[in-house]
Parts: C-alpha cells; structure tokens; sequence
C-alpha cells in the first residue's frame, strides 16, 4: 500500500493543478471527485465493514461489460486483490487510467460503494 | 378416549394430509412475477430477480421465439465478419441455472394481475414487466408494410430472417450496384446502428465490389457519432458513401416502389437502389400499446426509480419500449435499466433491500474491422425522466491503436453482457 499513497499524493498533487483530460467530466474541480479519500485509511481500507449485499447490487453494472475471467479487450473482474481493484478505480477516477469508460464509471462512485465492489469482485468465483 | 390401530391410521393419514398441504400453501403464497419478452431487457430483469430472491419469487418469462438473435452486432454478420449463429442465444441457462419458468408464447396483452396469450391463456400474477422491444410506423410511408419488409426491402432492424434477406440482396449485387440505406428519425433503437452498418456494408463492398456506392438518405440532420463516422467513411471508404441529410430528403422517406425498387423522399426525389433497407419510424412494441400502457404517445411513460408504468399500476416497462429519458434505445440501456427494475419489484414482491437505481449506457460501433468507436454516459433517476449525469464520446484523429483497443473492448462487452443476460 506505500506505493499507493506514494501515487495517491502525486495525483492529488496533479490534480490541483491541472484541468482533467476526461471529455464529458467537470474537469479540474477537483472537489467533484468522490474517490479522493483514500487517504482516510491510513491503517488500510475497512474491508471487513464492506457491504457484500450492496456490492452485489453495484456490481450488476459491472457485468454489463465484464466477465469474471474476461473477454477480448476488456478484463476480467473475479478475484482481483480488493485494495488493487480500489486502487485501479481511483487511478480512473483520478484520470490517471486511460479508458473514458472506466473514468465515467468511477466517478459515478463514492467511497462506500467503491469499498463494497472491491470486496464483492474479491470473493466473486463465478458467473 | 382409547386409540384403536384404525383410528390411529386415520390421523397418521390426516397429518400426511396436512404435510403434502404445507407445501402447496407456501407455493400459493410465493409471489409470481411474468416477464413478457426475453431480448436483453426482459430476459435480464427474470434472470436477476430469480438469481436474487433464491426461489422467494416464481419467475415465468413469456417469449414467443425459442432462441434471441441479438440486434446489437448484428452489422457485423452484414459486414461479413460474423456468422448469424453468433448472433443466438438460448433461454436454458435462464431454465436450469435460474429456475426462470421460460413459456414460449406470444403475449397479448397484460394488466398489473396478469398476462393473456394470444391463445386465451391467462397467467395470473403479482407483477408483470414488459419488454417487447420495438414495432415499426408501417403506415407512415406509402407502397411498405410488413410483407414488403419481408421479401423484398427488409428493415432488418429486429435481427432474424430480414437480416439474413438484407445479408443475402448485397452478396447478389451485382459490382457497381447501389445499396439505399434510409435511417429513421429520432428516437429510435440503436441510434449509432444505420452508421454503422452503412460502415459494415461499405466494408463488404470495399473488399468485394469496390465499384458500388452506398447511398443514405437520411430522415435527421445529425446523427449518433456523426464527426466519427465521416471521419472513418472518408478514411477507409472515400467516394462510397454519400450521405443525405433530411434538409435535402424534406425529413426522410415518403414512399417505396418495390417492384421499380425505387425510393422517394419527402422532398419527391425518387432514387432507384439494387437494394434498399428502409428502417422505418419507431414505436413501443405492440404489447405496450395494446395494454394501455403507452397512452397518446409511442412510448410507454415509466417512474425512472423503478420503471413502474405511470399508467398501469403493477406493470414495468422496460427497454426500447419505454419513454427511457436521456437514455438511448439500447441493448446496454435495457440490460442497465433491468437490473434496477429487478431490485424494485424484488422489493415489492418480499420487502427485501432497495439501494439507489443506477443507469448506464456505452454503444461500441466498429467503422472498419478492427476500428471501434464508442460513446456512453451515466445516469440517475430524476424526478420526471432517467437523467444523463455525464458522458463521453471516442475522439476525432484517435489513432489506429486506440481503434483496435475500442474494437477489442466491443468484443469483450458483447462477451459479457450476453452471458450477463442469457447466460
């Protein structure tokens, strides 16, 4: 988790001085985003209180696009590393991930439903 | 009172009753939803609210084809790329995996109580969803009808038979030929699908009757993706493609000539194709509007929390078939709107959780083999209509590997949401 708030510090850094190249986004307002928070954990995201149920809920959006093992260009969302699955959302949500898609999707989020997700993809075995 | 060996097998009886009783109690009291249409909407919402309750909701799903040819896609089986089989999907894994009761029927009509087939059968429920997808305005334009559309100048717009009819008149061609496309005025499903099937047909041509022209003669002035699809014509089919827009056609088609194979627009310009594919006007599916649940209009006013009609107490509309506010006619929007449906009626039916609905949509288009675009956006549930909140769009001068990468990423999404709502 270093590297993440190494990274996390650059973004934040970046953001408060640059506009967002997402096209559709409120770009460089910064208070706009709602996966900025990361840094409310410093001992590390809570994911025993993750809601699984809401998860689950959320995560009917994300099977539009992904299979748990993926499929031509688009990855696979089964059993990944909850706090990498976290830290790949705010890399979108960020801009710092490329794929307008991905942006839009995480910006849509706020902490509780981010945290819910990763938890939920994390045990998620199958289809 | 003494129990005589009789007496004793009467109430051993009487308790058997009563236990084979329980279970036909509980199943009475188990709520039924119908969901009448199987495409990407319907088929999506009985498969969610099955999976989710675990067998606190009976689901029957009420389609009247055996297996779904998805729409969505189906230009890349005009362009050459695809098989038609590609293109199907069964109802067994909803039957097997789920327990979604699958009826092969057509459905008349329905009320919030239940659902008449076309033979009398009534099924009695507790909820009902529709989602018939789209009928077309026939009656707009003089010389077409359904029966044109099936043998001569298909839509092709509900992929099947008059796809494969559309597949089969390009291949016929003779190299040189032109191929009409006519694109209906908004709203309409699918809004990037003429484009992009101009794009796939142009594809054909390029590779095997290069000499043949592509003419669309447009009933809108602007269109889904427009600064990308003319960029991609220009790049990959420059001099194919001529596009009209409706300031030249007086806002689209007036009439077909089938046997001259002639087209002539509102404006009374008359233009003669080797094939033509007339994609007419739109409306809700004839279920919507034979239930009462589109009113006056074409499309079936909805709650954009939970898709309710505003209408028909009891009945969800879903899909192409609703007035689905910002959000366009598409496979992604209905399969989106399915799963927040899917979570209100659940909540209806057994009291169990609701969280915020969330909706939204990303179209994929391919302009080339291998040359993807997309546009998409989020939306929320306002007070009056299902709300754009944000959205993007592929840019202009992308370069060919951005291209592949979105054809690629369309690859995987058809992929997913197939198996997300058949399979």
């Amino acid at each position: 988790m270093l590297g993440f708030y190494n990274i996390f510090a650059v973004f934040m850094l970046a953001l408060s001085v640059s506009p967002s190249a997402h096209a559709g986004g409120e770009a460089g307002d910064a208070t706009q985003l709602k996966c900025e928070t990361a840094a409310l954990y410093p001992a590390g995201i809570p994911w025993q209180e993750a809601d699984l149920a809401y998860g689950e809920y959320l995560g009917g959006e994300c099977l539009g696009c992904h299979l748990g093992d993926g499929a031509g260009g688009v990855p696979g969302i089964n059993g990944n590393d909850p706090d990498y699955f976290y830290e790949a959302m705010w890399e979108y949500c960020a801009g710092a991930r490329e794929n307008e898609a991905m942006i839009s999707v995480a910006r849509s989020l706020d902490e509780e439903q981010l945290i819910a997700l990763a938890a939920y993809f994390a045990q998620r075995e199958t289809e | 009172m003494e129990l005589n060996r009789r007496d004793a097998a009467k109430l051993v009886m009487a308790a058997g009753a009563a236990t084979l009783l329980t279970p036909n109690i509980a199943r009475a009291a188990t709520p039924h939803l119908v969901v009448v249409g199987g495409g990407p909407a319907g088929a999506t919402v009985a498969k969610y609210v099955a999976k989710d309750s675990k067998g606190a909701v009976k689901v029957t799903l009420v389609e009247a084809n055996p297996i779904h040819y998805t729409c969505f896609f189906s230009n890349l089986y005009l362009g050459g790329f695809w098989n038609f089989d590609d293109l199907a999907f069964s109802y067994d894994t909803l039957r097997s995996k789920y327990g979604v009761n699958v009826v092969t029927a057509y459905a008349q009509s329905v009320t919030g109580t239940g659902v008449t087939l076309s033979d009398g059968t009534e099924i009695a429920c507790d909820r009902v969803v529709v989602a018939p997808g789209i009928d077309f305005k026939f009656d707009l334009y003089e010389g077409y009808d359904e029966s044109v559309a099936a043998s001569r100048v298909p839509h092709a717009y509900k992929a099947g038979q008059q796809t494969m009819l559309l597949k089969k008149q390009i291949h016929a061609m003779e190299d040189g030929g032109t191929v009409i496309v006519a694109p209906p005025p908004n709203p309409f499903r699918c809004p990037p699908g003429p484009y992009e099937r101009v794009s796939m047909i142009a594809s054909y041509l390029k590779r095997e009757k290069p000499k043949s022209k592509i003419l669309v003669l447009d009933a809108k002035d602007k269109h889904s993706k427009m600064a990308l699809f003319q960029e991609g014509w220009q790049r990959y089919y420059d001099g194919m493609i001529e596009w009209v827009p409706a300031e030249f056609t007086g806002g689209g088609i007036a009439s077909i000539d089938a046997d001259a194979m002639t087209i002539t627009t509102m404006d009374g310009e008359t233009f003669e194709g080797d094939v033509i594919n007339m994609i007419p006007a739109q409306k809700a599916g004839m279920i919507a509007i034979n239930s009462g649940l589109t009113g006056d209009g074409d499309w079936a006013p909805i709650n954009p929390a939970t898709l309710e009609s505003t209408l028909v107490p009891g009945v969800h509309v879903l899909g192409d078939a609703c007035a689905n506010g910002d959000m366009p006619k598409s496979g992604f929007s209905a399969n989106s709107q399915a799963k927040a449906c899917a979570m209100a009626v659940r909540a209806e039916l057994t009291g169990s959780k609701t969280f915020p609905p969330r909706f939204r949509n990303t179209c994929w288009s391919l302009v080339e083999a291998e040359q993807g675009i997309k546009v998409g956006a989020s939306y929320q549930a306002g007070d009056a209509k299902i709300e754009k909140t944000e959205g993007f769009i592929s840019q202009t001068g992308e370069d060919d590997a951005m291209r592949a990468q979105t054809a690629q990423e369309a690859i995987g999404w058809y992929k997913a949401i197939t198996t997300d709502v058949w399979g």
